[in-house]
């Protein structure tokens, strides 16, 4: 895989070339990397102690590494998705050195924008409008940004859903529905062609703010699991939803180890 | 003549009326006090009676004050009774080891119960059934 690399600057903004045949050509988009690096990390957030305790290695059979485009998602809201999202991305970005982007899938209260102190917008919503996807770099090697964009009145409730973040601060529920489905899937392998791993962090799988159906065009789904909140229902519960072959594996958070 | 004889007889009837005006008012008070003593005679028998039957009972008592007097004297005291130094109810050593015990007890039911009845995913055999593996424990104290 090649690195992304810059073309046709246009407004301080760099166009990356779309590799490929021409169907591929009509399904991917092109990529602008913003001109701003992310450098405000918040360092609470991004921290050794915490990209460093993933073993990633399991996710493969051979233990070799792998070309990856993972959710991030777990039973509850509040389980730990963005902080498990966030390291992994930069964990992978500075473990094996290839270019990874973290795409910020949570429109109902995005938060990793504020945690590499980036601007909201433009990001994933104006991509699933048929716009370009636009990607912030950070001061991370190797790690993109794609934020989730600025929401409010883009998009309608999807009907009978609900967006209890949003509406508890009075602001429209930026619901993506199904009529995006493709479009994501065309965000979603226009990054794949530019970049070794595309970590998604999802909503929880509670959420109705997001279709189930985005995460068919992941290669899998990876679990966080709190140990003080996750009960076994809930697991129950989101294995109703999702296939257990779309799970990739579990990451345990909050775990409290028997031998302190 | 006649009418003497006829003023005598009225003077006659007059003074028998008042004879018999007066045997009458006789035979009425002796029959009032007759009842007066029939009364009189019936209290008396109250009175008699309830004097009698309290004559037996003061004898009575005075016959068991005279037993109890002797049999006072018949009795002797083997083993006088001992008052004990030191309380011997509540135990409290009893009392204070049972609570213990008992407060252990409820502590390790309630543990159990609520071991039981906690069913949070909290160690990596709650998911082992999914077959799926853990790339990650992030540690409860890093945040």
């Amino acid at each position: 895989m090649q690195p992304p690399t810059a073309d046709t600057p246009d407004k301080g903004e760099e166009v990356i070339q779309e590799p490929g045949g021409e169907a591929l050509e009509r399904a991917t988009r092109s990529i602008i990397l913003k001109p701003e690096i992310a450098s405000d990390i918040n360092e609470g957030f991004i921290d050794f102690q915490f990209y460093n305790c993933f073993n990633y290695s399991l996710l493969s059979a051979d233990g070799k590494s792998v070309n990856l485009t993972l959710g991030i998602t777990s039973a509850n809201p509040g389980e730990g998705k963005t902080l498990v999202a966030c390291n992994l991305a930069v964990s992978l970005a500075m473990g094996y050195g290839k270019e990874t982007v973290l795409v910020d899938l949570n429109l109902e209260e995005p938060r990793i924008h504020d945690i590499f102190g980036i601007p909201k917008g433009p990001g994933l919503v104006d991509a699933l409008q048929r716009g370009p996807i636009q990607v912030s770099r950070t001061a991370i090697e190797h790690l993109s940004i794609l934020t989730a964009g600025e929401t409010n009145g883009q998009f309608k409730p999807a009907k009978g859903g609900k967006s209890v973040g949003f509406r508890r601060r009075g602001m429209a529920a930026p619901t993506v529905g199904l009529n995006h489905l493709a479009d994501f899937g065309s965000v979603i392998l226009s990054l794949e062609q530019q970049y070794d791993f595309v970590i998604v962090d999802m909503p929880s799988i509670e959420s109705k703010g997001v279709p189930i159906l985005y995460a068919n065009h992941l290669d899998g789904l990876l679990v966080v699991v709190d140990s003080r909140k996750t009960r076994r229902a809930d697991l129950e519960r989101l294995f109703r939803r999702v296939h257990k072959r779309q799970v990739v594996g579990f990451v345990f958070n909050c775990f409290e180890s028997e031998d302190r | 003549m006649l009418e003497t004889e006829i003023s005598k007889q009225q003077s006659d009837l007059f003074s028998l009326q008042q004879k018999r005006g007066q045997s009458i008012n006789d035979l009425k008070q002796s029959s009032v006090t007759q009842r007066v003593d029939q009364d009189k005679e019936a209290d008396y028998g109250i009175y008699q009676k309830l004097y009698d039957e309290m004559k037996v009972k003061l004898e009575q008592a005075r016959t068991a004050r005279d037993l109890g007097k002797r049999a006072a004297n018949q009795f002797v005291v083997i083993d006088p009774a001992q008052v004990p130094a030191e309380a011997t109810k509540p135990n409290r050593t009893l009392l204070i080891a049972g609570g213990f015990g008992l407060g252990l007890f409820m502590g390790l039911l309630a543990a159990v119960g609520a071991e039981l009845m906690d069913t949070r995913v909290r160690s990596p055999l709650d998911v082992e059934v999914y077959g799926k593996p853990i790339i990650a424990f992030i540690p409860e104290n890093l945040q």
